[in-house]
C-alpha cells in the first residue's frame, strides 16, 4: 500500500454516526402499494408478451399452412406437366417415330 | 354536547346498520359459498366451455406413387382447393342475376347454371348450396374480390391424380366425405387415410387458440405412403392399345394385365370404358369404376384347358404325345358335349394337338383319364380336377390383390349336384366355371416360372415421409404346383399353340419373329344373369401367354368383352397381345431368342 493512501485513511474521521432509516405509516403504506403497483405491470407486461407470441405464433403456422399448401399446388402442377398426357401431347413427342427395328449386340 | 337521548338513537342506528351489514354480509357469504363451492363444478365446465375450443387436426392422407422407368412418378396426390357456396336468403330475388353473371365471369361456368342452382336453393328453403369445387386458389381469390354478399368459400382437401384416367380402376377414387372408394384407395384407405390429431386449446374472443401449459394436443399421423408395382409407361401403353381393340371390333368392354412371374408383380392393368378419377362424379356408368382384371368373373372358354392338361400331365395321365380318338363329341347324360367349331372327329390326335386346335373332346378325354376308369367320367377323376382347379391354382377363390372389390369367381364342388358329369364335362373346356383375369393371370405366371403361384400383387414398397422406401415382399403362395417335367412339357405344348394353333396372329407380318411366345386363347359364351342358359351371339374373348417362353419376363392377358365382329378370340384379342409382346420386348431390351 501506497504512502499517500496511508496519510489520507490517518486523516479521516473514523467514527460515523449510524443513520437510522425510518418510514412512517404513510411512507410505508405508499413504499407497499407501489411495491405491489411495479409487481402488477410486470406482470401484466410478461403476460401481454406471451399474449402477442400465441399471435405470432398462429401467424407464422397460418403461413407454414400456406406456404405447405402452394408447395402441394407446385407438386401438383410439376406431375401433371410430366404426366403421360401431357408429354404425349408435347411437340416434341409428335415428331418421334417408333421404335419398330431393333438391332441386339450379342 | 349531545343529550343521553340522542347517543342512545346513535347507537341503535349503528347497531341497526351493523346488524344490515352483517345478513348482507352473511348473505353474501351464503351465495358465494354456493356459487363458488357447491357449484363449482358446474361453472367451471360453463367457463372452460366458453374459453377453450376443440379442433380437429386433419392428418395428410398418403401419396400413391408408381413406377418410371427406373424412377417414380405421382398418381395420387392431395392438393387444398376451394369449395364455391351461396346462402341463398342473403341474395335477394333481384340480386340473383347480377351474382351469378359475375360468378360465371370468374369461373369461366355458366351464368345460367349458378342462377338456377340458387334459385332452386332459395324455392326449397335451403340456406346453403354448393355452386362449384375444386376451384383452384388463384380462382377463390378472384371470387373473394368480388365481395358477393351470400357467396362464401371453404377450403378442403381434395384427391388429385395428377395422371388423368391412367389406371383409374386400380387406383379407384376419394369421394366427399375423404372416404377411398373402389380400387386401392379404398382397400387400402385406413392406413392411406392416417388419424387425424386433436387440439383442445384457450382461445381469445375471436376464437383463436392462445398457447398456454393447460393445452391438450395429439398431434395427427398422416397416412401411408405407397409405391406400387405398376409402370407408367406399360400401363399407358396397354390402356392404349385396349381402346384401340375395344374400339376396333365393337366391343363392349376389356381388360389387359402385365405381370411379372417372378414375383406376381402387376406391371400394368388396365380396363376399358375408363374414368377420369378427378371427375368421378360426372360418371353416369357405375360400372366403369369396376376393375376388369379383379371385380368381374366370366367363363374363360378355352383358356381353362390349360390347367386342365397341367392336372393330366401332372398325374401322369397324358403327355403330350398321348393319343386319343376324336368322336367329335362326347354323350354325356342326355346331352352332346362336342368340339366348338363343328365335330372335327378324327383318329390318333395328341394331347398337343389338343391345345393347338382347342379340342373340347380332347380335355373330357383328359378328365375321364384322372379318374380310375378312362371310359366315363368318375367322382375321384372331377374331384382331382377340382382340386388341381382349387388348390393348386388357386381359381375359386380371392387371390388377395390389393383391390377392394376382388370376387372370388365359382367352381363347382364334384360332391354335390352342380358337380355332375355334363357340367364338369363342360368345367374342363372352361365353361360353367368363372374366374376372374388375375386369377388365370397367377395362374399361368406359375406355368411360366416352373411351378410357383405368387400372389398377384399391387403394392411393391412403402414410403416414409423422406422418400426411403421399405420394400414389400412377394407372398409365395403354393410352391410345385405342378411337376418340373409336367411344367416343361406344357411349355411346350403352349409354344406350338402361340405358333401354329389359335396364337399364330401374335408372328403376323413377320411381327415377334425370332421370340418364343407361349399361350393360350379362350372364347367363352356368356351366361345370362338369370341362370337360364348363354346369351346367344355373345361371346368373351381372351389368351393368356408369357414370353420369352424359355425364361418368361412377363406374363400377359387380354379379354374382350361381346366384340361386335365375327371371329374368337383369335381375332380379337391375339393381334393386340402380339402388340404388347413386342413392344414390351423392346421397353424391356429382351433380344430374340433366335
Amino acid at each position: 500500500m501506497s504512502t499517500a493512501v496511508m496519510t489520507a485513511r490517518r486523516n479521516q474521521n473514523l467514527y460515523r454516526q449510524p443513520t437510522k432509516l425510518q418510514l412512517g405509516p404513510t411512507s410505508a403504506t405508499f413504499v407497499v402499494i407501489a411495491l405491489i403497483v411495479v409487481l402488477a405491470l410486470l406482470y401484466l407486461n410478461q403476460i401481454t408478451k406471451t399474449g402477442l407470441f400465441t399471435y405470432k405464433v398462429s401467424s407464422l403456422a397460418a403461413q407454414r399452412a400456406q406456404v405447405l399448401a402452394q408447395k402441394q399446388d407446385l407438386s401438383v402442377e410439376a406431375a401433371r406437366l410430366q404426366s403421360i398426357q401431357s408429354t404425349q401431347a408435347t411437340a416434341a413427342a409428335h415428331h418421334m417415330v417408333p421404335t419398330d427395328q431393333v438391332s441386339y449386340v450379342r | 354536547m349531545t343529550n343521553y337521548s340522542d347517543t342512545i338513537l346513535q347507537r341503535r342506528r349503528l347497531a341497526i346498520l351493523i346488524l344490515g351489514l352483517a345478513i348482507f354480509g352473511v348473505v353474501l357469504g351464503v351465495r358465494l359459498f354456493y356459487l363458488q363451492v357447491w357449484q363449482h363444478g358446474k361453472y367451471l365446465a360453463e367457463a372452460i366451455s366458453e374459453h377453450t375450443h376443440k379442433y380437429d387436426i386433419p392428418a395428410r392422407r398418403g401419396e400413391l406413387y408408381v413406377h418410371d422407368g427406373d424412377g417414380r412418378s405421382p398418381v395420387a396426390l392431395n392438393q387444398q382447393l376451394n369449395v364455391l357456396y351461396a346462402d341463398p336468403s342473403y341474395i335477394s330475388a333481384k340480386a340473383r342475376t347480377t351474382v351469378a353473371q359475375q360468378l360465371a365471369a370468374a369461373t369461366g361456368a355458366k351464368a345460367a347454371d349458378y342462377q338456377h342452382q340458387i334459385e332452386t336453393a332459395a324455392a326449397a328453403g335451403s340456406q346453403y348450396v354448393v355452386l362449384a369445387d375444386r376451384l383452384s386458389n388463384d380462382l377463390a381469390a378472384k371470387i373473394k374480390a368480388l365481395n358477393l354478399a351470400g357467396v362464401g368459400l371453404t377450403q378442403h382437401d381434395y384427391r388429385t391424380y395428377p395422371e388423368g384416367t391412367l389406371a383409374a380402376q386400380v387406383l379407384g377414387f376419394v369421394n366427399a366425405s375423404d372416404q377411398g372408394q373402389y380400387g386401392i384407395e379404398q382397400y387400402l384407405n385406413d392406413r392411406l387415410a392416417g388419424q387425424p390429431g386433436r387440439l383442445a386449446a384457450k382461445t381469445d374472443t375471436r376464437g383463436i387458440p392462445i398457447a398456454t401449459a393447460d393445452n391438450v394436443q395429439q398431434a395427427p399421423v398422416d397416412g401411408q405412403s405407397y409405391v406400387l408395382t405398376i409402370d407408367r409407361n406399360i400401363q399407358a401403353m396397354v390402356e392404349s392399345e385396349l381402346a384401340k381393340q375395344v374400339q376396333a371390333v365393337h366391343a363392349a368392354s376389356g381388360g389387359v394385365i402385365v405381370m411379372d412371374p417372378a414375383s406376381g408383380a402387376i406391371r400394368a392393368m388396365a380396363s376399358y370404358p375408363t374414368f377420369n378419377p378427378n371427375a368421378y362424379s360426372k360418371t353416369t356408368d357405375y360400372s366403369v369404376f369396376l376393375n376388369q382384371a379383379a371385380d368381374v368373373q366370366f367363363e374363360p372358354g378355352s383358356g381353362m384347358k390349360v390347367f386342365t392338361m397341367a392336372a393330366g400331365l401332372d398325374q401322369g395321365k397324358v403327355t403330350p404325345d398321348t393319343t386319343y380318338d376324336d368322336p367329335g363329341c362326347y354323350h354325356i347324360d342326355d346331352r352332346n358335349v362336342c368340339n366348338a367349331e363343328g365335330d372335327k372327329p378324327g383318329p390318333n390326335k395328341t394331347m398337343t394337338a389338343v391345345l393347338k386346335d382347342s379340342l373340347n373332346t380332347g380335355v373330357m378325354f383328359v378328365l375321364r383319364k384322372l379318374g380310375a376308369d378312362p371310359d366315363k367320367f368318375t367322382l375321384a377323376g372331377k374331384q382331382l380336377l377340382y382340386n388341381y382347379f382349387t388348390q393348386h391354382f388357386g381359381f375359386g377363390e380371392r387371390t388377395g390383390i390389393e383391390q377392394a372389390n376382388e370376387v372370388a369367381g365359382a367352381v363347382n364342388q364334384a360332391s354335390n349336384a352342380a358337380g355332375n358329369d355334363v357340367n364338369y364335362a363342360n368345367m374342363s373346356f372352361g365353361q360353367g366355371v368363372s374366374v376372374t383375369m388375375v386369377q388365370m393371370v397367377a395362374a399361368m405366371g406359375a406355368i411360366a416360372n416352373g411351378g410357383k403361384l405368387w400372389q398377384p400383387h399391387l403394392v411393391d414398397a412403402r414410403l416414409s415421409a423422406d422418400g426411403t422406401a421399405t420394400p414389400v415382399a412377394p407372398k409365395l403362395v403354393r410352391d410345385h404346383v405342378i411337376s418340373q417335367q409336367a411344367d416343361q412339357q406344357l411349355n411346350q405344348m403352349l409354344e406350338v399353340v402361340a405358333r401354329h394353333g389359335s396364337g399364330w396372329r401374335i408372328y403376323e407380318n413377320g411381327k415377334n419373329q425370332g421370340y418364343n411366345i407361349a399361350g393360350k386363347t379362350g372364347t367363352a359364351q356368356i351366361p345370362k344373369p338369370d341362370g337360364t342358359g348363354y346369351i346367344e351371339g355373345a361371346n368373351v374373348g381372351s389368351f393368356t401367354g408369357y414370353a420369352p417362353a424359355e425364361s418368361p419376363k412377363f406374363v400377359v392377358m387380354v379379354r374382350i368383352d361381346r366384340p361386335g365382329v365375327d371371329g374368337y378370340a383369335e381375332t380379337t384379342t391375339v393381334p393386340v397381345f402380339g402388340d404388347i409382346c413386342s413392344w414390351l420386348f423392346r421397353y424391356y431390351g429382351i433380344p430374340p431368342s433366335s
